[in-house]
């Protein structure tokens, strides 16, 4: 049996398969031993996907969820362009704090695709943890969050604050956030959407910041309530899940009221982090 | 009529948020933030009132003319409608 065992924010995750698991992109990085008892235990076997009677396989995305004899069936599809369609290659189906995956698909396992099907975000909400879609900058000992839609300039900013203050890009992509004490912290995980920035370490948060591009710089506080607009489409869970959105709506509410966030109107300059740095104190 | 299950109304940093969710948040990028009456009238619907059960009630809680209070119920059915966050009992979600 190949073992595998993961520490990503304050969780540990255990992969055991008959098959060996590559390696992939920045998972390595998150190994620790194997001794160490896991929160979680995956359990990936190559096998025919399970086919609900009756129920069509046909998914609408990257990720669909089908729920049947009160089990949820959560499928992970690729995408077949010459037949514009999604067809699925894995399917997640949760046990309380296991997870058997049974994957159909001729090719080696991997780690990025292991978890990518298990469904993290949904995992780690039920434990009061929160995947971001930011950009994730540490700066001292200290993290900003870039929030907000693609093209709004996260990925520009974050790289304003590397190249002007020697802050470090931490994650380009992605933020796992939870509570700690009166505050909260953010962590690297191993998904970076493309950005090539990861590193698995963690910062307490000193400001959410939604950054939009503009004609000249200027930063203003949000309210909670203007947070939590601007936050909850940051999120990642699974949308057909309502349990999962009463839990993103409450830590997101949480987090929002609990950390400063920031609009940044901003020009892709150096202007944009002095303007910033400033509103947060640190100039 | 009935709230679509699209939509979920919840209260968040104090105030009355109307959201989309699952499928509805990929073609509807917004939230609503409610006024006191508009989430008294949601509040309404969820517990079944027709516009005339909301429009009473609109006109008990905030003192205003019953006539006054189904007009400003009507336009507010009206706009939800228009949103598809308000349908038809017999109408599909």
């Amino acid at each position: 049996m190949n073992l595998k065992t993961y520490r990503i924010g304050v969780f540990v995750l255990r992969l055991e398969s008959e098959e060996p698991i590559l390696d992939a992109d920045f998972f390595p990085l998150f190994r620790i031993d194997d001794g160490v008892p896991p929160d979680f235990l995956v359990r990936v076997q190559r096998a025919k996907l399970p086919a609900p009677a009756g129920i069509s396989l046909q998914c609408g995305g990257h990720h669909h969820r089908i729920r049947f004899g009160g089990e949820n069936y959560d499928y992970t599809c690729f995408s077949d362009a010459q037949h514009r369609a999604h067809v699925p290659y894995a399917c997640a189906v949760r046990q309380g704090r296991e997870v058997l995956l049974y994957v159909q698909y001729d090719a080696p396992f991997w780690d990025t695709m292991v978890f990518d099907a298990v469904g993290l975000p949904d995992l780690f909400l039920e434990e009061g943890a929160g995947v971001f879609h930011a950009a994730f900058v540490g700066d001292g000992d200290g993290g900003i969050l870039f929030a907000g839609p693609s093209g709004a300039g996260k990925t520009t900013q974050a790289t304003l604050w590397q190249t002007h203050r020697s802050a470090v890009v931490i994650n380009g992509d992605r933020a796992l956030i939870l509570r700690s004490g009166d505050g909260f912290l953010a962590y690297g995980i191993p998904f970076c959407g493309s950005s090539k920035s990861c590193m698995n370490t963690v910062r307490p948060i000193r400001a959410i910041v939604f950054p939009e591009k503009g004609e000249k710089n200027a930063v203003a506080q949000l309210s909670a309530i203007a947070g939590f607009k601007e936050l909850i489409g940051c999120i990642s869970y699974t949308r057909e899940d309502p349990a999962a959105q009463e839990r993103a709506v409450l830590l997101t509410e949480d987090v929002a009221a609990g950390c400063r966030c920031f609009r940044l109107v901003c020009r892709p300059d150096t202007g944009a982090v002095e303007a910033l740095s400033r509103a947060l104190g640190t100039l | 009529m009935k709230l679509s299950e699209d939509f979920i109304c919840r209260k968040v940093c104090g105030e009355t948020l109307l959201m989309p969710i699952g499928e509805k948040t990929k073609e509807f990028n917004g939230i609503f933030t409610l006024s006191e009456t508009g989430a008294l009238l949601i509040d309404a619907i969820v517990k079944g009132e027709n516009a005339d059960g909301a429009a009473a009630l609109l006109a008990e809680q905030f003192a205003v003319d019953i006539e006054i209070a189904r007009q400003d119920t009507l336009a507010f059915f009206e706009q939800l409608q228009q949103y598809g966050i308000l349908l038809d009992d017999d109408a599909a979600d």
